[in-house]
């Protein structure tokens, strides 16, 4: 008997030491993830070379970007168009954010309240995004963002 | 000289091979994912019982979807709302396909003209739409999939 309960003990330890050890890894992602956000929502109000270093540091060039209007933009495209001043964030506020943590892939949505200038179009409104990051060499990297304007939403 | 030329060329073959095992790796896991979205699209059209089994098969339950009006769905509901009815697409068509293999994950984005009900809201128009795959015990299973209307 005390044998059968000294395995229970271990098969229960064997399961929940490893659960516990992801539970730790993917909040501690979770905490990195909600950062390198909080980061580029800084750079997108700073707005220009700020922005430009951000989009540099945090995108790789295959990025895939869908705007709010339903256009793909390329990263060399939005680079140019800070460099040009056709993109400015007045307004960029973040809630409802939620991480879903797989390993080396996170995906994140979220509401945005913005408005500002995007390629040279001005925007207002209210938006769900989603965000998809790929970590590599230690950097959680963006390769997917897409807004949806959220219908009936209350605007500014 | 001799030498050195051979070394050059076991250098290019030993980098060209894995590029090119990997591009074929990829094409591989493109035309996976692209009859996998296919299939998904015919079976919406359908409808049930073949439009929840397909949603059930690759679909992960931790799914998000923002369809074109911005509401964030989870995946057991949307399945819920399949099986009830709730969503139901008269028409559906891609267009602009483009697919990104990263080894086990994927991003497929297009475009989609259609006509139906989504989770109870009706819908019309063209959308620009992103999907992310994971590929789990042999199946690309969809965990992201956002709509978004193309302004006119």
């Amino acid at each position: 008997m005390k044998r059968h309960l000294a395995i229970v003990t271990l098969v229960i330890l064997a399961l929940a030491v490893p659960a516990s050890m992801l539970a730790q890894q993917n909040s501690k992602a979770e905490k990195e993830i909600r950062a390198t956000i909080e980061e580029m929502r800084q750079a997108i109000i700073k707005g220009g070379s700020e922005n430009i270093a951000m989009l540099e540091k945090y995108s790789p060039d295959d990025w895939v970007r869908i705007n709010g209007s339903g256009v793909l933009v390329s990263k060399a495209e939005l680079i140019n168009g800070l460099r040009a001043g056709a993109q400015k964030a007045e307004v960029c506020d973040y809630s409802d954010i939620k991480v879903n943590i797989y390993g080396k892939w996170a995906i994140v949505t979220g509401i945005e309240n913005g408005k500002g200038t995007y390629l040279g179009t001005p925007y207002t409104g209210v938006y769900r995004w989603s965000r998809v990051f790929m970590k590599q060499n230690g950097i959680w990297k963006l390769v997917l963002y897409q807004h949806t304007p959220i219908a009936g939403a209350a605007k500014q | 000289m001799k030498p050195r030329f051979v070394i050059a060329v076991l250098l290019v073959f030993a980098l060209a091979v894995p590029v090119s095992m990997l591009a074929q790796q990829n094409s591989k896991e493109e035309k996976e994912i692209r009859a996998v979205m296919e299939e998904m699209r015919q079976s919406v059209i359908k409808g049930n019982p073949e439009y929840a089994a397909t949603l059930e098969k690759y679909c992960t339950e931790d799914m998000v979807r923002i369809p074109g009006y911005g509401r964030l769905i989870a995946g057991t509901d949307y399945l819920a709302a399949a099986k009830k009815g709730t969503t139901t697409v008269e028409s559906l068509e891609y267009s602009d396909l483009k697919v990104q293999v990263y080894g086990k994950w994927a991003i497929a984005t297009g475009i989609e003209t259609g006509k139906g009900v989504q989770v109870g809201v009706p819908w019309t128009g063209t959308y620009r739409f992103s999907r992310v795959f994971v590929k789990r015990d042999g199946i690309w299973k969809t965990v992201l999939y956002q709509d978004t209307p193309i302004a006119q």
